[in-house]
């Protein structure tokens, strides 16, 4: 019997200490719960590919020789890095700012559009104004493509979510089409677009791999999007809209200001994403041109808790993700799709144990601990 | 002349009633499951899910009887999870439903080209269209309407009997408090939880039914993407709607004749690039949302998790 007693005493001594250290690490625990989210998906993803008779540790090794294995592994893992960060980045800022835009794969395709035209097209300009141009082409496109869902929002108040997704695919679409006509040069067999001049190209900054400048400007913006949203009053505004809109209206911010920094902010970001996708790493415009990087940001965003660390981290993760996907599929030939699978059980995940995170800071600022 | 008139307007019909048919599954689940007070915005991963495992279990067994009952096994198992984390844990129903539409593309495409490695995709079994007779012989109407196959007949009945559930019975009505104020009908002796929970579940069934009639009826092979955005034009559809199955069945209709007229008019080959009628579907879905948000009232609490006091 005072055994028994002694146990169930130590066990709540144990329970309480482990609130202790809760209460005391928050930041740390949050972490750690998700990180054992993304564990957790990885480990379905493992189980889904020795599932279809393939042997998981082959694929794993696979996964790390591609992405981090040798010099060129390693640069194109840092260029995938770029077009997805800047994407993370867009969902980000509409996120915190109450507009939801998913329509980052449809900006990023608008974007390169409006780049492939100042960057083919325009000739004998220096390089670093053709660049500018090009990129500066690139955000208004983007800013373009989501300001059609955000008139839609902002006068008739037609959800954006929807609109956004429509876009995307009317955006597909539309970069089919120019491709087939009137952006395909005239002596190619390719459906393509033309290839940019060589003053627009973004320079290599690690030899012998892909990696372009467009890595240290990611990480500018970055600094750049925080900033914005954190230390200037606009960025506060545009949280205080996210958060709660009716408090915002009481509290005199002008919505529809506030609103359309923000779709020309998150758009504009999906097309720069675009822009130099095209300047740095492809040249031209064609049918696979992003290959689902719109919605991977959503993903990264969502891991990467909107906050700038956990961001820069979770699009390195993704990265490494996509460039050893591609290692795995031409390896031990697993199906490239298992990326959307992952990414998918993330998004779950990750949000899911959001919720153990929440009740957890509620027992412990309850006072229980 | 005015034969070709009269067959290409028969056939136009026909087309728009075969191509409404996966958007009105999709979009009653979708409805149902707002009514009770959840975004469902994973319709998209649901239908394509109910598509895929549908040609799976079909081509595996020669028997798409057994490949729709794992096609809707698979959607209620998504609105399983949709219910789960959107009812108990209480997490944003806007993301989750994205991470259930991009896990349902990954997974489905996955399997696929597992199985899809040999050049050919290998054929699944389809439904039977249903030989209706004499009826079929009926000039104009006959060849509109009595040459489909079960499932868009199920459809047209499934708006007469979510139109009888939710407005001429207690257990709709209590359904439609749910999702319209929750602490009432809790008050009231109604279990919220489980009607959410449902509703959710049904949704999702509803939904692979949708997806799986593409892959049953109509193409007999599955590929990457197959709904191509249905999932999202249905949500449209729900708004359109109003909200209510009779509203959602038009809405359906009047996307499926955009869908059916964009397919002749290539075939036509008027000298419209094909990639612009492609369009049209999405940007109608745009421009109906748009000439009816403000005239539309939602539900309520749609959106809003509940928490009992």
């Amino acid at each position: 019997m005072s055994e028994l007693t002694n146990i169930k005493q130590t066990s709540s001594t144990f329970k309480e200490t482990m609130l202790r250290f809760a209460k005391n690490n928050m930041g740390f625990v949050s972490v750690f719960i998700s990180v054992m989210a993304i564990l957790f998906a990885l480990l379905i993803g493992a189980l889904l590919i020795s599932l279809v008779g393939i042997d998981p540790w082959e694929a794993i090794s696979y996964l790390w020789k591609g992405s981090f294995g040798n010099r060129y592994g390693f640069g194109e893992t840092l260029t995938r890095f770029v077009p997805l960060l800047f994407s993370s980045l867009s969902f980000t800022v509409a996120h915190k700012s109450g507009f939801f835009n998913v329509g980052a794969e449809g900006q990023i395709l608008a974007g390169a559009i409006g780049a492939v035209l100042v960057a083919a097209y325009v000739e004998g300009l220096p390089p670093v104004l053709h660049v500018t141009l090009a990129i500066l082409a690139g955000v208004l496109f983007g800013a373009i493509w989501a300001g059609i869902a955000g008139v839609l929002k902002i006068l008739l108040g037609s959800n954006e979510l929807i609109n956004t997704m429509m876009l995307n695919y009317v955006a597909v679409l539309l970069v089919e089409y120019l491709i087939h006509g009137p952006l395909k040069p005239a002596d190619s067999y390719l459906y393509v677009s033309a290839t940019i001049l060589p003053s627009a190209k973004l320079p290599i900054i690690l030899s012998k791999t892909p990696l372009h400048l467009g890595f240290v400007i990611s990480l500018v913006v970055t600094v750049g999007v925080f900033y914005l949203l954190y230390r200037t009053p606009v960025g506060y505004q545009m949280r205080m809209v996210g958060a709660n809109l009716k408090a915002a209206s009481y509290a005199g911010v002008n919505i529809v200001g506030v609103t359309i920094v923000a779709l020309v902010t998150t758009g504009g970001l999906a097309g720069m994403g675009g822009a130099i996708e095209l300047l740095g790493t492809q040249y031209k415009v064609s049918n696979g041109f992003s290959l689902g990087y719109g919605y991977d940001g959503i993903g990264v965003a969502v891991m990467g808790r909107y906050h700038p660390v956990g961001i820069v981290l979770s699009t390195l993760l993704f990265s490494v993700i996509r460039v050893g996907m591609g290692a795995m599929q031409r390896g031990a030939g697993v199906p490239f799709p298992l990326l959307n699978v992952i990414q998918g059980l993330i998004i779950i995940f990750v949000i899911a144990s959001g919720y153990l995170t929440n009740k957890l800071s509620e027992t412990v600022i309850g006072g229980r601990a | 002349m005015e034969n070709f008139m009269m067959t290409t307007v028969i056939t136009w019909l026909t087309m728009s009633i075969r191509m409404a048919t996966p958007l009105l599954f999709a979009s009653l689940g979708g409805m149902l499951s707002q009514k009770a007070g959840i975004y469902n915005f994973g319709l998209e991963g649901m239908m394509l899910c109910g598509a895929y495992f549908g040609y799976y279990g079909s081509y595996k067994t020669g028997n798409p009887w057994i490949g729709l009952l794992l096609g809707m096994l698979s959607g209620a198992l998504l609105g399983l999870l949709l219910a789960f984390t959107s009812i108990k844990l209480r997490v944003s129903q806007l993301v989750i439903g994205l991470g259930i539409g991009i896990l349902g593309l990954g997974l489905t495409s996955f399997l696929f080209r597992l199985i899809g490695i040999s050049d050919t995709v290998p054929a699944a079994t389809l439904f039977k269209k249903i030989d209706f007779g004499a009826l079929k012989e009926i000039p104009f109407i006959g060849a509109v309407l009595f040459t489909h196959d079960w499932m868009v007949y199920f459809a047209w009945a499934l708006v007469i009997l979510t139109a009888l559930f939710l407005y001429r019975t207690t257990q709709g009505l209590n359904f439609r408090a749910v999702g319209e104020n929750p602490q009432a009908a809790d008050t009231a002796g109604v279990n919220v939880i489980l009607y959410r929970y449902l509703a959710v579940i049904v949704s999702g069934v509803l939904a692979s039914l949708g997806g799986a009639y593409l892959s049953l009826t109509q193409t007999s092979y599955f590929t990457e993407n197959l709904t191509a955005g249905r999932g999202w034009i249905a949500i449209s559809a729900i708004i359109l709607g109003k909200y209510n199955p009779w509203g959602v069945l038009l809405a359906s209709l009047l996307f499926g004749a955009a869908d059916a007229a964009q397919m002749q008019i290539q075939v036509m080959s008027l000298g419209i690039p094909y990639q612009f009628l492609l369009m049209i579907p999405y940007i109608l879905a745009m421009v109906a949302m748009a000439g009816v948000v403000g005239k539309v009232r939602s539900p309520a609490a749609m959106g809003k998790p509940y928490i009992k006091h």
